[in-house]
């Protein structure tokens, strides 16, 4: 396995300005000291609750903003890079310039909103492919159709406004826009939920789909298990700015360990009858990640929370087949699901 | 099995400028006591359209043209379309509530929680929180001002009649008259009873002193539910209202509907994108189809046994927990309801499509106990 | 194929919402027919001095005005001016204090409000608080001491206003550029590498100078009624010049008559003071129709 992105202890705080001179009086630790390592060719699926920090990483990865503190090292394609170069406080015009920029690309959770409502989809498309520079136009209007036509549009589709489409159909548009760049990463930030389920099919076949073509890495953030399960090939979990479990997606749903992961587990509504099972009902709500629990940030709601938990912080660690989980318990958790929640996932 | 609702032949449109769109058409659907009925199908489908001109809450452009919801409460039967506009109001919180998707948009923002659900008991069950008042008053333990208790007791007695009178707001508020203090006490008391019972953490101090924007999703979610539920309604109506919220929130709101029909509401009709849902809380299930219904059945029947081949070609869609390969997806884009395709809607998008489906809008038949499908391919035989 | 490109069909759609609603047709109809008095006007009313067309003509030296009559269809003012020629003229010269006065306010306010919200930190805090202070004055304090300094003239006035009109601008396009900084297709444009200058033309402005736009139609006749203002206060155009305001300024001394006839003279304040009133009219009654045509999230409809 290669890697193609790997983050090193990412933080990000957000800061909460306030007082007179609105001076800085606290920050939202949406990411505190996160570490992981996404592969070439794969599809990372980052699930967790709303706010838990995904979409911050997502845009973190991809330059959006700059982190508080830490690194995020890329390993570029084909020349033997060992070393990676860090990216995580280059500047916006340094990335452009070493051809980092056009490499990684995002689609957003909404489609409505990430087009501008005022440009017509030709444009929408062709805008990035334009920041690539040295394309004649009848080259661009080339390209424009060779997209369209590999995310299922036609060239009617061509000279229209975003909100003419239905929202399948935009964010189509927003995924051919995605890969226009030939990038070799994407960020999808929910890009179905925004969808009803039998367009979602679509979609997520669509991606599949592209993903084989151009072999290109995903990191899929949603907080749909099912969804994660179909497209990803490995699954991280966070919880409040935190990665507390990371494993690949088969071990993810037959060998779950940390107690959180088993609550989201079984909070997934089945589609399916005769799944009737015990459900991990958590109580309380979320944390405020302004000012995050002492020792493990579940703890609160953890069912099997024990005194160690209160005071010392988990660190994720390997338990074997690079599954990596933070938490004390992670050696008992199976067994204490199975007594008080009977075994069935 | 008694029905609680009957829907019989609903049509809506919105008359718009680019033409009427035809977003109900002739929809018939009975909703039995006792039951949580699931309603799903494609965005755009007509689904809260259909609860919407149910409470007749359609805005500006739309029309209910024609067609009756019959509900039966204690033995009556009303046609909610024909009543007084009056009425109606006090129907939707009496008897029947709904819940929408957006918690926020449901909240005021400056008034406390506590202020806001009381707000609703006060509105709809005020004789009878007057009546409870009336008995602390009458009973020994109360220890007041004689002639202040005197004067109290006059009045909750009147309030207790009709909570509407006049001269009882008048009283209400001129100084050293204000008698609604121990009626709001009351109701305040009630909205902490009910927030326990929905399991809102530290629900007396919340409800004293938050606001909505100290609260969570969940939680505005549960304050929403807790004043849809302040007058003990027959039917509850859920228009997505747990899309939103977290996997594990939901599971929290879903189980509590759960729990909830087992000694409040009777009914339940719950809108959700979600078959997972579906699968999990409801006993019935609607699927329509670009305005039209298309299969009613038990959700047992439904996802293993589904007629439609709307039905089947939605559940193969949705990835399951035990999904290997291609998910199957529909084809084709949802119609535009302005020009809506004739006979079956579906017919274009359809795998088993006929001559007959693009001519004549097919009929709802009964093709299994409890089991209505609307297609031609059951129809000849 | 040419109907039916987007952007005709958009435009279309937009002229059928705006026509849909009957004050817009009264605010057209008006700006129309003020358009064509302005265009026409050496027509309806020829110059007697070609070179100086906006010199009024004016029939004698007496001081009271006299009423309609054949030679002059809306009587004289003070000084025998020609009231019609003053009307007829003074729309040229009322469309030309809005549109520059606009373009001049717009330029400024624009500029200093994207520039505000779209950088945000220390430069929006500048800018906004120097916003603060010009707001703080009123308005018409602050004009009248720039007209003083510089010297009086319908050209000092313009300039004088729109060094003050630009301030509503920067806070409404700041507000809505601090919205759409936010929205995720700025975000989406930003991941693509687009530099910050064409993003700024290209997605931010045209979204959000549309409230701008539309405040600026409706604060166009309200300049003009200022400019008229200041006219009257004679700090403006010279005495004879076809402008409503000096206009009004001419026939300060009359509007009420002798005790016996208090509204003898109602012509020389009726014409010229309800062509202002009717200017200003017609530019709020399109910036509202505007306003409703121009919301993207309502075409969505
Ligand atoms: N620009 C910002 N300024 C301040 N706080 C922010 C900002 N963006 C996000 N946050 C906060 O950071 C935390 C993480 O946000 P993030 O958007 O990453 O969550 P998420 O996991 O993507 O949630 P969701 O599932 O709701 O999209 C949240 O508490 C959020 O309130
Ligand atoms: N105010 C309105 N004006 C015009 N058409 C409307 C209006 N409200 C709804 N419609 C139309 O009625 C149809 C049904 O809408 P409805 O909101 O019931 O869909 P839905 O099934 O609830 O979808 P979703 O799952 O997205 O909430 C849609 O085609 C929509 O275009
Ligand atoms: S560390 Fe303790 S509190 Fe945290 S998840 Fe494990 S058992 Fe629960
Ligand atoms: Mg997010
Ligand atoms: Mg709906």
């Amino acid at each position: 396995m290669e890697k193609l992105l790997e983050l090193k202890k990412l933080k990000k705080y957000y800061p909460i300005l306030g007082g007179v001179l609105r001076r800085q009086i606290n920050s939202v630790k949406a990411l505190d000291g996160i570490d992981l390592t996404i592969n070439r060719g794969e599809c990372l699926g980052l699930v967790g609750e709303s706010g838990c920090g995904k979409t911050t990483t997502g845009k973190a990865i991809i330059k959006l903003h700059d982190p508080t503190e830490g690194n995020i090292l890329y390993y570029k394609d084909g020349n033997g890079d060992k070393k990676g170069v860090d990216i995580a406080y280059m500047k916006r015009r340094a990335l452009k310039k070493k051809g980092i920029r056009s490499k990684l690309q995002m689609v957003f959770q909404d489609p409505t909103t990430s087009m501008n409502p005022r440009m017509l989809v030709k444009n929408v498309i062709a805008e990035p492919l334009k920041e690539l520079g040295n394309m004649g136009s009848k080259m661009l209007q080339d390209r424009v159709l060779e997209l369209l036509g590999l995310v299922g549009l036609t060239r009617d589709h061509l000279l229209r406004y975003p909100h003419e489409f239905s929202g399948g159909q935009r964010q189509r548009i927003a995924v051919a826009r995605a890969i226009a760049t030939n990038p070799e990463f994407i960020v999808m930030d929910e890009p179905t939920s925004a969808l009803d389920v039998s367009v979602q099919a679509q979609i997520l076949n669509l991606l599949v789909e592209l993903q084989e073509k151009y072999n290109l890495t995903y990191l899929f953030v949603t907080h749909h298990l099912l969804v994660v399960k179909y497209i990803s090939q490995r699954i991280a979990v966070m919880y409040l700015g935190k990665i507390v479990e990371v494993s690949e997606t088969k071990e993810f749903f037959n060998k779950p360990i940390h107690p959180y992961t088993h609550a989201l587990l079984s909070g997934i509504p089945i589609p399916e009858i005769g799944m009737k099972r015990k459900r991990m009902i958590l109580t309380g709500d979320v944390p405020s990640p302004i000012s995050p629990p002492d020792g493990c940030r579940f703890h609160n709601r953890c069912p099997f929370v024990e005194e160690r938990c209160r005071i010392e912080e988990p660190l994720p660690e390997d338990i074997g087949n690079h599954h990596l989980v933070a938490c004390h318990r992670k050696y008992e958790v199976e067994k204490l699901f199975g007594d008080t929640y009977g075994n069935s996932h | 099995m008694t029905a609680i609702l009957e829907i019989k032949d609903l049509v809506t449109n919105f008359y718009t400028y680019e033409g009427v769109v035809k977003a109900l058409n002739k929809i018939s659907l009975d909703i039995e006591k006792g039951v949580t009925f699931g309603l799903v199908g494609e965005s755009g489908c007509g689904k809260s359209v259909a609860v919407r001109s149910i409470m007749r809450i359609i805005q500006a452009p739309g029309v209910v043209e024609s067609g009756q919801v019959i509900f039966h409460s204690n033995g009556d039967s009303t046609d909610l379309l024909k009543l007084s506009e009056e009425s109606m109001r006090d129907l939707r919180g009496n008897q029947i509530s709904m819940i929408f998707q957006e918690p926020n948009s449901a909240l005021n923002p400056i008034l406390s929680i506590g202020e806001q659900v009381s707000e609703s008991f006060l509105f709809h069950q005020k004789k009878d929180m007057c009546a409870k008042v009336l008995a602390n008053l009458n009973s020994s333990g109360c220890k007041t001002f004689v002639p202040w208790k005197h004067y109290l007791r006059f009045i909750y007695q009147m309030a207790a009649k009709n909570d509407r009178a006049f001269i009882l707001k008048l009283l209400s508020r001129i100084p050293f008259f204000k008698w609604d203090r121990r009626a709001k006490k009351e109701a305040l008391n009630r909205s902490i009873d009910i927030m326990e019972k929905l399991h809102v953490p530290d629900a007396e101090n919340v409800a004293r002193n938050s606001y909505p924007h100290n609260l969570s999703g969940g939680l505005k979610q549960r304050i929403v539910i807790a004043i849809a539920l302040a007058c003990n309604p027959e039917l509850l109506i859920s228009d997505e209202a747990t899309s939103n919220l977290d996997v594990t929130i939901q599971a929290q709101i879903l189980e509590l509907f759960k729990e909830l029909k087992k000694e409040i509401i009777s009914s339940i009709i719950l809108i959700t994108h979600d078959l997972g849902i579906v699968a999990e809380t409801c006993e019935r299930v609607g699927v329509m189809y670009a305005g039209n219904l298309c299969e009613v059945a038990d959700v047992e029947m439904i996802f293993n046994n589904p007629k439609h081949p709307y039905t089947k070609v939605l559940l193969d869609s949705v990835p399951k927990i035990s999904q290997e390969g291609k998910l199957l997806s529909i084809e084709g884009n949802v119609p535009n309801l302005v020009t809506p395709p004739p006979g079956c809607r579906f017919h274009p998008r359809c795998r088993d499509a006929m001559d007959i489906c693009s001519r004549e809008l097919p009929a709802t038949i009964e093709i299994e106990k409890g089991h209505l499908v609307a297609c031609h391919l059951y129809l000849n035989k | 194929m040419i109907e039916n490109h987007p952007r005709l069909k958009e435009f279309k759609y937009t002229f059928i919402r705006i026509f849909r609603n009957p004050t817009a047709i009264l605010g057209f109809t008006l700006l129309f027919v003020f358009i064509s008095v302005a265009v026409f006007a050496p027509y309806i009313a020829p110059p007697k001095n070609e070179d100086r067309p906006y010199m009024m003509p004016h029939y004698g030296y007496s001081m009271s005005p006299k009423a309609p009559s054949e030679k002059a269809i809306f009587g004289t003012t003070e000084g025998q001016y020609d009231i019609f020629y003053g009307v007829v003229w003074g729309t040229r010269t009322a469309f030309k204090i809005g549109i520059y006065i606009i373009i001049m306010a717009l330029l400024i306010g624009v500029t200093l409000g994207t520039i505000a919200g779209y950088y945000g930190g220390i430069v929006d805090e500048i800018i906004m608080r120097c916003v603060d202070v010009v707001f703080a004055i009123p308005f018409l304090v602050l004009a009248m001491a720039i007209v003083v300094s510089f010297g009086r003239g319908l050209n000092v006035i313009i300039f004088a206003i729109a060094l003050i009109a630009w301030r509503r601008y920067p806070r409404v396009i700041r507000s809505g550029i601090l919205n759409l900084r936010e929205e995720e297709f700025i975000q989406a444009a930003k991941v693509m590498g687009v530099p910050d200058w064409k993003i700024m033309i290209r997605h931010i402005i045209p979204n959000a100078v549309f409230p701008v736009i539309v405040i600026a139609f409706m604060d166009c006749g309200s300049f003009v009624l200022i400019a008229a203002f200041m006219s009257f206060l004679g700090l403006g155009a010279p005495k004879g010049f076809a402008d409503w305001g000096q206009m009004i300024a001419l026939a300060r001394n009359y509007i009420v008559g002798p005790p016996e006839a208090p509204l003898k003279y109602w012509f020389t304040i009726v014409y010229p003071g309800g062509a202002i009133i009717l200017f200003v009219l017609a530019w709020n009654l399109i910036g509202d129709a505007f306003r409703d045509a121009f919301d993207p999230k309502l075409r969505r409809k």
